[in-house]
C-alpha cells in the first residue's frame, strides 16, 4: 500500500507552484534580461531587445576578463588550502590526542558564524596599523604587510580568510570519512611499510574519494560566489585588485544600474559554474538521490 | 615513535584550537573595551571590561535590525519546513526515480547560484510589485533562497525511514496525511530539526540579498556592520559588539546541533 495519488499531488503542489514562481521565473527573467539595454537609472533608455550587444561589450571588457581571472585565483587558493589543511586536521580528529573532542566542537564556531563578521573580524587583524598580525609579525622581527592595502596581497589574502572559515567543514567531512572506512587497507599499508605519503596517496585518499568530490564541489560553488568577507575587507580593492566577478556583477547592477549588462555577465558566471561543477560531478555518483 | 608523536598531536591540537577561535575571542574582547583603548594593537587582555559599545548599540536602531532578522529567521524556517516536508516525504514514497532526480537540479543551482546573479530579477521584480525593503518581499526570497536545498535534504532524512512502517500503518487504516505525520515525521525527526537549524542560520547570515533588497523597514542585523566604517574613522568597539550580539543565535543553534550540522552542510553526504 502506498499513498494515494490525490494526497501525493496535494503534498507537492505548494513547492512546485514555489519553485516555479520563485526559482523558474527569476531564471528565466535573467536570460531574458541580458538581451536587454536596461539602464535603470536611464529614464528615457527603451528598454527593448539589443540581441548579443551586452555580450558583445562583455568580450571586449578587459575589466570583466580579470574579474573572472581573480575568481580563479581566488577559488584555487581559497579550495585548494581548505582542502590540503581540511585534509591534515581531519587526520588529526580521529587521532586520540588530547583536546580533540574539545576541536569537534570547536571547529562548529567558524562555520556558523556570518561571513560578514568574520570579514570584519579579519580587516580589523590584518589592519596595517591597527592589526595583531602586523603587531606579531613586528614582535619577532619581521617587516609589517598591507595584507588588505596592499593591491598584490589583497586577494590572495581574502583567500586565506575564507578558507579559515570553511577547513573546518573539510576537516569534520574528513573525519566523519576516515570513521566510516574500513581500517584493515590502511593497517596492511602500514605492515607493508608504506610511509606516510604511500598511505595517504594510495591507501586514504582514493577510499576517501567519493566525499571529497562532494566537498570539492561545495568548496567551490561556495568559494566562486564568495561575496560577503570580500565586501566588508576590500569592496574589490584596492583598486580593482581583488573585484570577483560577483563584486563585478553587483558593481555594474548596484552602483551604475546597468541590469542588462549585469545580467549577461551573471549569465556567463552560471554557465562557467555549470560548466565546472559538471567537470566534477561528471565521475562520481555521491550527490545522486538513489545512492 | 609514538612517544615523539604525542607530544606532536598535542601541539597540533593546540595550534588549531587557537587559530579557531582567536579571531572571534579577539572581537568579543574589543567589543568589551573602553573607547579608543585598542588604537594600539598590542593585545591587552587584561585591560579593564567595558560595556559603553554595547550600551551604545542597543540604544540605537540596532534591536530593531535584530528583531527583523528573527523575524524573518524564523518566519522563512517555519513556511519553508511545511512546505518541503510535505514534499519531500511524497517524493521519497513515490515510485518514480525521475521525479527525484530533477529536484538536485533545483536543489544545486539555488543552494549554489551565485546570489548577485539572481538578485538582478528579483530586485526588478520586487520593485515593480512595490516589495523592495519590505518583510514580506524578503520573506519570499528567503523562501526561495532554502526552500529547494530543504526539500533535498529532507527527502534523504524521509527516505531512512523504512518504508515498511508507513505501510503498515496505511494498511490499520491510516490516512495518507495521517502517515506522514504519526509516522513520517516522528520518525525522521533528528533531520527535520537538523533541517530547520540550517535554514535558521543560513537566513541569519544572508547579506547579499538584504544589502539590496532593504533599505531600513526590513533590513536585517549583517546590513548594520558596513555603517560602522566610516570614510576616515572606523566605530571598531561598535561594530564588534553589533557583530558579538548578531552571532550569538547561529552559534547557540549551531553548537547544539553540531552532530547534524555537518551533514547538512555536505548536502547529506558525509554522516
Amino acid at each position: 500500500m502506498t499513498l494515494t495519488r490525490r494526497y501525493t499531488l496535494a503534498a507537492l503542489f505548494p513547492a512546485l507552484l514555489l519553485m516555479l514562481a520563485l526559482v523558474a521565473f527569476p531564471t528565466i527573467f535573467i536570460f531574458t534580461l541580458s538581451f536587454r539595454d536596461y539602464v535603470l537609472t536611464d529614464m528615457t533608455s527603451p528598454r527593448g531587445f539589443v540581441g548579443f550587444a551586452n555580450y558583445a561589450r562583455l568580450l571586449g571588457d578587459s575589466r570583466f576578463a580579470s574579474a573572472a581571472g581573480r575568481t580563479g585565483v581566488f577559488v584555487l587558493l581559497s579550495v585548494g588550502t581548505s582542502l590540503v589543511a581540511g585534509l591534515a586536521l581531519g587526520k588529526l580528529l580521529t587521532t586520540k590526542a588530547r583536546g580533540v573532542g574539545f576541536l569537534r566542537t570547536v571547529m562548529i564556531v567558524p562555520m556558523v558564524i556570518t561571513p560578514l563578521v568574520v570579514g570584519a573580524a579579519f580587516r580589523f587583524m590584518l589592519d596595517y596599523d591597527l592589526g595583531v598580525v602586523n603587531w606579531f609579525l613586528s614582535t619577532i622581527g619581521l617587516p609589517k604587510l598591507g595584507w588588505l592595502s596592499q593591491a598584490t596581497l589583497a586577494l590572495p589574502t581574502a583567500a586565506l580568510v575564507d578558507a579559515w572559515q570553511w577547513t573546518p567543514f573539510v576537516a569534520l567531512v574528513v573525519a566523519a570519512g576516515l570513521e566510516s572506512i574500513p581500517t584493515d587497507p590502511i593497517e596492511a599499508a602500514q605492515v607493508d611499510g608504506a610511509n606516510w605519503f604511500q598511505e595517504l596517496r594510495y591507501v586514504t585518499l582514493p577510499l576517501l574519494r567519493p566525499l571529497l568530490v562532494v566537498v570539492l564541489l561545495i568548496r567551490t560553488m561556495d568559494a566562486f560566489r564568495e561575496f560577503d568577507k570580500i565586501y566588508i575587507m576590500t569592496a574589490g580593492g584596492p583598486g580593482t585588485s581583488s573585484e570577483t566577478l560577483p563584486i563585478y556583477v553587483w558593481r555594474a547592477a548596484f552602483n551604475y544600474y546597468n541590469m542588462g549588462y549585469a545580467a549577461a555577465a551573471g549569465v556567463v558566471m552560471l554557465i562557467g559554474i555549470t560548466v565546472v561543477s559538471a567537470l566534477m560531478v561528471g565521475r562520481t555518483r555521491a550527490l545522486e538521490v538513489d545512492r | 615513535m609514538s612517544a615523539l608523536k604525542r607530544p606532536m598531536l598535542t601541539l597540533g591540537v593546540v595550534v588549531a584550537l587557537v587559530v579557531a577561535l582567536f579571531p572571534m575571542l579577539y572581537m568579543v574582547r574589543i567589543a568589551l573595551s573602553a573607547p579608543n583603548q585598542w588604537r594600539t594593537p598590542t593585545p591587552e587582555w587584561t585591560a579593564p571590561i567595558y560595556t559603553d559599545s554595547f550600551a551604545s548599540v542597543w540604544a540605537g536602531r540596532f534591536p530593531s535590525l535584530l528583531m527583523n532578522s528573527g523575524i524573518l529567521a524564523v518566519g522563512s524556517t517555519l513556511f519553508v519546513m511545511a512546505v518541503a516536508s510535505l514534499a519531500a516525504h511524497a517524493m521519497a514514497r513515490h515510485p518514480s526515480a525521475k521525479l527525484r532526480k530533477n529536484v538536485m537540479f533545483f536543489a544545486l543551482s539555488t543552494r549554489m547560484g551565485p546570489a548577485v546573479v539572481f538578485a538582478l530579477p528579483l530586485f526588478l521584480m520586487m520593485t515593480s510589485l512595490n516589495l523592495i525593503d519590505s518583510r514580506l518581499g524578503m520573506l519570499a526570497v528567503y523562501v526561495f533562497y532554502n526552500l529547494a536545498f530543504a526539500i533535498w535534504l529532507l527527502h534523504g532524512f524521509f527516505s531512512e525511514v523504512p518504508r515498511e512502517i508507513e505501510e503498515a500503518g496505511l494498511v490499520d487504516g491510516l490516512s495518507s496525511f495521517g502517515s506522514f505525520w504519526r509516522i513520517a515525521v516522528p520518525n525522521a525527526l533528528p533531520g527535520i530539526i537538523a533541517t530547520a537549524t540550517l535554514v535558521f542560520i543560513l537566513t541569519w547570515n544572508e547579506f547579499f540579498y538584504a544589502l539590496v533588497l532593504t533599505r531600513r523597514a526590513a533590513a536585517t542585523y549583517p546590513t548594520a556592520v558596513p555603517g560602522f566604517f566610516g570614510a576616515f574613522t572606523v566605530q571598531w568597539g561598535e561594530m564588534f559588539a553589533a557583530s558579538t550580539l548578531g552571532i550569538i543565535p547561529p552559534l547557540v543553534f549551531g553548537l547544539a546541533m553540531r552532530r547534524y550540522l555537518v551533514r547538512g552542510l555536505s548536502m547529506g553526504t558525509a554522516r
